[in-house]
């Protein structure tokens, strides 16, 4: 079963998520922070990872830095799943080497749900 | 060329009053003086005529009375009581009459001076005191006027004589018979030589009281008393001298002076003149009376007596030179006058007009101050009341008034928070305002200096690239005006702020370009401003997303029934899909007043990348099928192959069409018709009539629907912020009121231009016009984001 790893500090919008991929068959584990998410990655590293930007504690940026720095984690597909759609921000998590980027009020579940399917299939007939 | 207009109003003031005054000098020399003598003469004629008459009258007089009185006192001898009762020698001539019939004369042969004396004295004494009762001038006595006196009786025979008594008789002599006879016997002037004088004879009758012939008195009058007389006429009168005075008998023989009495000159210039009547004459004659002079003379001549067979004239002669001296002195006098007028109406004219020169002078060197800027120059007026005083008070005033309204120039433009500077043609800074030198961080004045020097650009986005200022050097050479827009004025400091630069070149009224004058007006405060408002629309449209990806996120798990929820019944749908709907235009409002604050700050990124319209028109319409097939409605697309593909960014093209193309979708009714085409337009005529294009060729993309149309009164408002026709509002679709006026903030942006054509309830027509030349890239951190 993939795991996804969903860090978001809206847990609202976290915990439909989790629903929307459990349906889809994923393990979904759910952090609010950049913190717990790389105390998650120490124990399990998950297929994809669902990143927020603006979170308290380490914010996506961090995260993705520390993630870059640790060769086991790098090749982790990460979404930049966020509400942030300016330019400077997007072409600045794109050079971290993000697989992806959507601006959560513009997509659907389904839409985001279609893209780890996508991302999930793609790694596993690699 | 033309002397004159080089010349200065004193020159030609001068001139003018020198050529008048000469002008009036020679006329009155060459007619004036003319005319002048030709009256002179004539009064002079008149004058001397009258000189003439009064000489006449008077020589006339002189030999009438005497006379007269030779023919009185042949009575005088008859009765006379002094002859009687005298003494001895007076007692011989007692009784005349006895004597005179007698011829008995006891002195007979004797020289009797006695009875001269007697008669000369009795005369002469008479005649005295006639002339003083007649009043006619005598000087002193006039001795000898009878030179000699001889009395004869009847017979003929010498009765008594002045001298020695001859013994002949007178009575063959022709003066006694005609003195008989008539009375009275004139002869000719001749020469006695007794008397050794000139003398007239004179021969009248003796009658007793009853009439009776007693014998004949004859007298020599002497001439001399006359021609004193005559010789004395220039000493009498003073003011015109005579240079001649000839008397003239009967017969034209000349009795006075008597040396001309032979003068054949003198006779044959007599014989020219009339002498008929007593008109005068003027000649010019080399002068007959004395050789060496040869002037001119006025000659005059009048009767002097006429009395029996005595007929007198006299010709007076006046030097013409003389006469006329007046004249001269006149001419003279008018020539002094007339000298001394030039030169002191030249030195009153030169001061008059000095003083309005001079003055003249001032009111130029203050105009001329004024011209090189110095505006506190006024013209000194003093109490001077004349136009010149009234033209410098009005100098003044209109100085004061430009003064004023400088001064007002100079305190806006000083204290203006925009940098002004005026720079001449060649494009040194005549004028820099204050903000200007702080914005340039220039201490020193930068007055005369070239602005290249102290104006430096660059660009915005990158610093790093200085911005040509050809946009100055342009309105120094055309005549031109233009903004350039966020660039960045480099200064000495090196710190670069944030400026809109507006430039204009300046105009005098023969449409020559006299310089240019460069507005700067420093940005910082709007772009921070800009900035500000641009960061609260992100953040906020951010803190939107959230609570918005939340309901569009639930509303979608809800319709599609996520971990084991049921999905929901037909009704509960309907109203979830209302909820999930209107999320979707909460978000895209959000987009859209993401995309306006982007816009107005001008700081979007605009990518190029060569585009197919065509294909990006494709794709927007593809977004839109589903609500195409739900109206039915049938689009048409027509691409003229000549549509060049140019360098655009596709995503902004595709903002464009989708707002265009959305607004026929959804204001075309169920079964409408949507016509689309793409054009190349090089016709200059019709891009000529776009406003505010300036390419030359241009694609044009139409966009025609048969739809609902926009009302006529609501057509100036079609790209205003939030516009919303009257019309549309009242059905259910959904619009931002962004749309358009987005369109249109992206059309002005690349140099494109967006139009429309709209009639009510018939439909409407939008033109988009992109530039040949596509869109210029510019980086920014915000793209624009596709609403759908």
């Amino acid at each position: 079963m993939p795991h996804i790893l969903i860090v978001e500090d809206e847990v609202v919008l976290s915990n439909i998520m989790r629903v929307r991929l459990e349906d889809e068959k994923y393990k979904v584990t759910l952090v609010e922070n950049g913190q717990d998410a790389l105390k998650v990655l120490e124990k399990n590293i998950p297929d994809v990872i669902l990143l927020d930007l603006i979170m308290p504690d380490m914010d996506g940026f961090e995260f993705l830095k520390e993630i870059k720095n640790v060769p086991a984690y790098q090749n982790i597909p990460v979404i930049v799943s966020t509400n942030l759609n300016q330019e400077e921000d997007i072409s600045r998590v794109k050079s971290m080497g993000v697989t992806d980027y959507v601006v959560k009020s513009d997509v659907t579940m389904t839409q985001l749900a279609d893209k780890v399917t996508e991302i999930v299939k793609r790694k596993t007939t690699k | 060329m033309y002397p004159l207009s080089s010349m200065t109003i004193k020159q030609k003031s001068v001139l003018a009053v020198f050529f008048v005054l000469t002008l009036s000098i020679a006329i009155l020399v060459l007619v004036a003086v003319p005319m002048q003598k030709s009256i002179m003469e004539r009064l002079i004629i008149t004058s001397t005529n009258s000189f003439v008459q009064k000489q006449l009258d008077f020589v006339g007089l002189l030999v009438q009375y005497r006379v007269d009185y030779v023919v009185d006192h042949s009575h005088i001898l008859n009765t006379s009581p002094i002859l009687l009762n005298s003494n001895n020698e007076f007692d011989k001539l007692s009784n005349v009459q006895e004597i005179l019939d007698t011829g008995d004369i006891s002195w007979r042969g004797d020289e009797s001076p006695l009875i001269k004396s007697v008669m000369d004295n009795v005369l002469s004494s008479e005649l005295i005191l006639h002339f003083k009762d007649v009043g006619t001038p005598v000087q002193g006595t006039y001795p000898n006027i009878f030179s000699e006196v001889f009395v004869s009786n009847k017979y003929g025979a010498v009765v008594a004589a002045s001298n020695k008594i001859t013994d002949y008789n007178q009575s063959d002599e022709q003066w006694w018979q005609e003195a008989k006879e008539s009375g009275l016997y004139i002869g000719d002037v001749a020469f006695d030589e007794s008397s050794n004088s000139y003398s007239l004879t004179i021969a009248t009758k003796i009658v007793d009281s009853d009439g009776d012939f007693l014998g004949v008195l004859k007298a020599f009058l002497s001439m001399d008393t006359l021609f004193e007389t005559l010789r004395n006429y220039d000493i009498v009168d003073n003011d015109y001298p005579s240079r001649d005075i000839i008397l003239l008998d009967s017969k034209q023989n000349i009795i006075f002076p008597r040396e001309y009495e032979d003068n054949s000159v003198v006779k044959t210039f007599l014989s020219t003149v009339d002498l008929s009547n007593g008109a005068a004459s003027t000649d010019t004659l080399r002068s007959p009376c004395v050789e060496e002079h040869e002037e001119s003379c006025i000659y005059s001549h009048g009767h002097l007596i006429k009395f029996k067979n005595l007929e007198w004239t006299l010709v007076v002669s006046h030097e013409e030179d003389i006469l006329l001296s007046s004249l001269k002195e006149f001419r003279n006098v008018v020539v002094i006058m007339t000298s001394s007028l030039i030169i002191f109406s030249l030195l009153l004219f030169m001061t008059l007009l000095l003083g309005i020169t001079d003055r003249l002078f001032d009111l130029l060197s203050v105009i001329q101050k004024v011209s090189f800027g110095d505006t506190s120059a006024r013209v000194i007026v003093g109490n001077s009341k004349d136009e010149l005083g009234k033209l410098s008070s009005g100098i003044n005033t209109m100085l004061d008034s430009i003064m004023r309204s400088k001064v007002l120039e100079n305190t806006i433009l000083q204290h203006i928070h925009y940098g002004v500077a005026i720079i001449s043609p060649l494009g040194v800074i005549s004028f820099a305002n204050e903000a200007l030198c702080n914005m340039l961080g220039q201490t020193t004045d930068i007055i005369g200096i070239k602005y290249e020097q102290v104006l430096k650009f660059s660009n915005i986005i990158e610093p790093e690239i200085y911005v040509s200022d050809e946009f100055i050097t342009d309105v120094l050479n055309k005549i031109t005006s233009a903004t350039k827009k966020d660039i960045y004025l480099v200064n000495k400091l090196g710190t670069s702020i944030p400026i809109e630069c507006s430039v204009a070149s300046i105009v005098d009224k023969d449409s020559s370009i006299i310089g240019g004058v460069i507005i700067i007006k420093d940005i910082t405060e709007e772009r921070r401003i800009d900035r500000a408002k641009s960061d609260f629309v992100s953040i906020a449209s951010h803190q939107l997303r959230t609570p918005l990806a939340s309901i569009r996120w639930y509303a979608e798990a809800l319709l599609n029934g996520v971990g084991g929820i049921k999905k929901p019944t037909a009704g509960q749908k309907d109203y979830i899909e209302v909820i999930y709907d209107s999320t979707i235009r909460i978000i895209n409002l959000v987009n859209s007043l993401l995309n306006v604050s982007r816009l107005e700050v001008g700081t979007f990124a605009v990518e190029p990348k060569e585009t197919v319209l065509k294909e990006v028109m494709s794709e927007v319409l593809e977004g839109m099928k589903p609500m195409v097939e739900q109206k039915s409605l049938s689009i048409n697309k027509i691409c003229d192959p000549k549509v060049p593909n140019v360098m655009m960014d596709r995503e902004i093209v595709g903002i464009i069409f989708q707002n265009i193309v959305s607004n026929a979708v959804k204001y075309t009714r169920q079964n409408g018709k949507i016509e689309i085409a793409g054009t190349f337009v090089t016709d200059p005529n019709i891009l000529a009539k776009i406003k505010n294009y300036k390419g030359k060729t241009g694609i044009l993309v139409t966009v025609k629907d048969d739809g609902l149309g926009i009302p006529l009164k609501q057509q100036v408002e079609v790209f205003s912020k939030l516009f919303r026709a009257d019309n549309v509002r009242t059905l259910t679709e959904s619009g931002t009121g962004l749309g358009l006026y987005t369109t249109k903030l992206i059309m002005d942006s690349i140099g494109g231009a967006v139009w429309f054509e709209s009639e009510e309830n018939k439909g409407t027509t939008f033109y988009i016009l992109f530039p040949e030349g596509g869109m210029k890239e510019r980086e920014s951190s915000k793209k624009l984001q596709f609403v759908e």
